[in-house]
């Protein structure tokens, strides 16, 4: 009875009253404890999913959907070790499922494990791996390998705000400030407000010392985040080398 | 999964050029570039048990076989629908046991057969289901370890407790289910007669 209420409740979106209701369930029903994980999850409460989950792989473990569950619950709440294992749990139980093995990838970046991570997206084949080997070659300084990849993916995603911005990182990494006004120019053109687009130009001036184009993408960085602190910083070195500038030119003069 | 996949890259640069006045070189600050991978898990959800997508009648397959026979049992007690004692023929039937002739003759006899005990909670809320015939068998099964060991199990269940309702059906199943393993595991160890 419970159980159907709840899902009642669910079904109509008043999940604080459906988790009310299953809260009050005297003794463990795994179809109690997943339901109510789904809801706890709904809700955003992931450590309380990720421990509802918990008890109902205990119940029935070799369920590759639940540790799966449990997984992504771990992975909401950071927990990216646990989050980790619990992926390789589903791996063990079922080596090709694909969404386990993205998501234990994209878990070892986190972990710093860039080669392990490189290994598993390389046997999810394309689609969304792609952005995770080209992030595991990123952190494994294979640039150039990197960059292809993310062209590979932007053929496919041309407006990837997210291949475009890492693209963006990677060739400030590389000081490459040509590519990153390239990218960033890119990037504008999917996203004008695009903050790190913005940001990316001005390191770009100030990379090339011109210093009116870094005080000009400073304040449009300003007047979209009044809050970015080195954009201030920035915008007033800018400007103070445009002053000096126009000072020593007229001192010339 | 959260977008919380960055990892900053700090461009190592700087505006090191003469300041105005002091010419005094003051660097520009590096904004914050974050390599992201959002995107790998952006379309990874939870998955749903299909079987509890949909209200109405839901049987669980992950619940234990003790859970089951829990859920058998309690029904039972509240309308046990048995033959009178003197008339009935019990016949236990338990997996991988080859005790069903046997079963009949350890019964008590009409006579003696005291069932169902006054002192057996009622429990409400699991009365819905059909009484299930687990009861009488485990039951049968018990008296055949002597009617003493049976009522004081069932003892520790009157309906006298100071516990909550609730909480004294649950105690009652485990109680009982307790005493149904027990014996089982008892009476499977013991030689045949």
């Amino acid at each position: 009875m419970k159980l159907d209420t709840a899902l009642e409740l669910r079904s109509a979106g008043r999940l604080e009253e459906a988790l009310e209701i299953l809260s009050t369930a005297s003794e463990f029903d795994p179809r109690l404890a997943s339901v109510r994980a789904e809801i706890e999850f709904a809700l955003g409460r992931f450590e309380d999913a990720a421990v509802s989950y918990s008890a109902v792989t205990l119940s029935d473990p070799g369920n590759t959907d639940l540790h799966y569950n449990l997984a992504l619950c771990l992975a909401c709440c950071e927990r990216w070790d646990l989050a980790a294992e619990a992926f390789e749990r589903v791996l063990r139980l079922d080596a090709e499922r694909t969404d386990a093995r993205l998501g234990l990838g994209s878990c070892l970046l986190h972990l710093s494990r860039a080669e392990e991570a490189l290994v598993n997206f390389h046997r999810c084949g394309a689609g969304p791996a792609l952005i995770g080997k080209a992030v595991a070659l990123q952190s494994l300084q294979r640039f150039d390998e990197a960059g292809r990849l993310y062209e590979t993916f932007l053929a496919a995603v041309p407006d990837s705000e997210e291949a475009l911005s890492n693209l963006i990182a990677m060739s400030i990494q590389r000081r490459d400030f040509a590519q990153t006004s390239d990218y960033a120019s890119r990037l504008l053109k999917v996203r004008p407000d695009s903050t790190v687009a913005l940001e990316a130009l001005a390191t770009a001036a100030f990379g090339g010392s011109d210093h009116p184009a870094a005080a000009f993408y400073c304040e449009r960085i300003l007047e979209l985040a009044p809050d970015n602190l080195e954009a201030w910083h920035n915008f007033r070195i800018a400007m103070d080398q445009c002053s000096f500038s126009a000072g020593h030119l007229g001192g010339k003069q | 999964m959260q977008d919380s996949t960055r990892r900053s890259v700090a461009p190592r640069f700087g505006v090191n050029g003469p300041r105005p006045g002091n010419g005094r070189a003051e660097p520009s600050k590096s904004f914050h570039f974050a390599v992201t991978w959002a995107s790998v898990t952006a379309h990874l959800s939870l998955i749903e048990a299909a079987d509890l997508r949909n209200t109405a009648t839901v049987e669980s397959k992950q619940a234990s076989r003790a859970a089951a026979a829990a859920v058998a049992v309690v029904p039972s007690v509240q309308q046990p629908q048995v033959q009178p004692a003197s008339k009935t023929r019990w016949e236990m039937v338990v997996p991988k046991m080859d005790r069903a002739n046997r079963v009949p003759q350890a019964l008590p006899s009409g006579a003696e057969y005291d069932y169902p005990p006054a002192s057996i909670p009622a429990m409400p809320g699991l009365f819905a289901t059909p009484p299930a015939p687990l009861l009488t068998r485990a039951m049968a099964m018990l008296g055949m370890r002597g009617r003493s060991s049976n009522l004081q199990s069932l003892q520790l269940n009157a309906p006298s407790s100071p516990l909550p309702v609730e909480k004294t059906v649950n105690e009652g199943r485990e109680v009982l289910l307790s005493k149904i393993t027990k014996s089982l595991r008892n009476r499977a160890q013991e030689p045949a007669l």
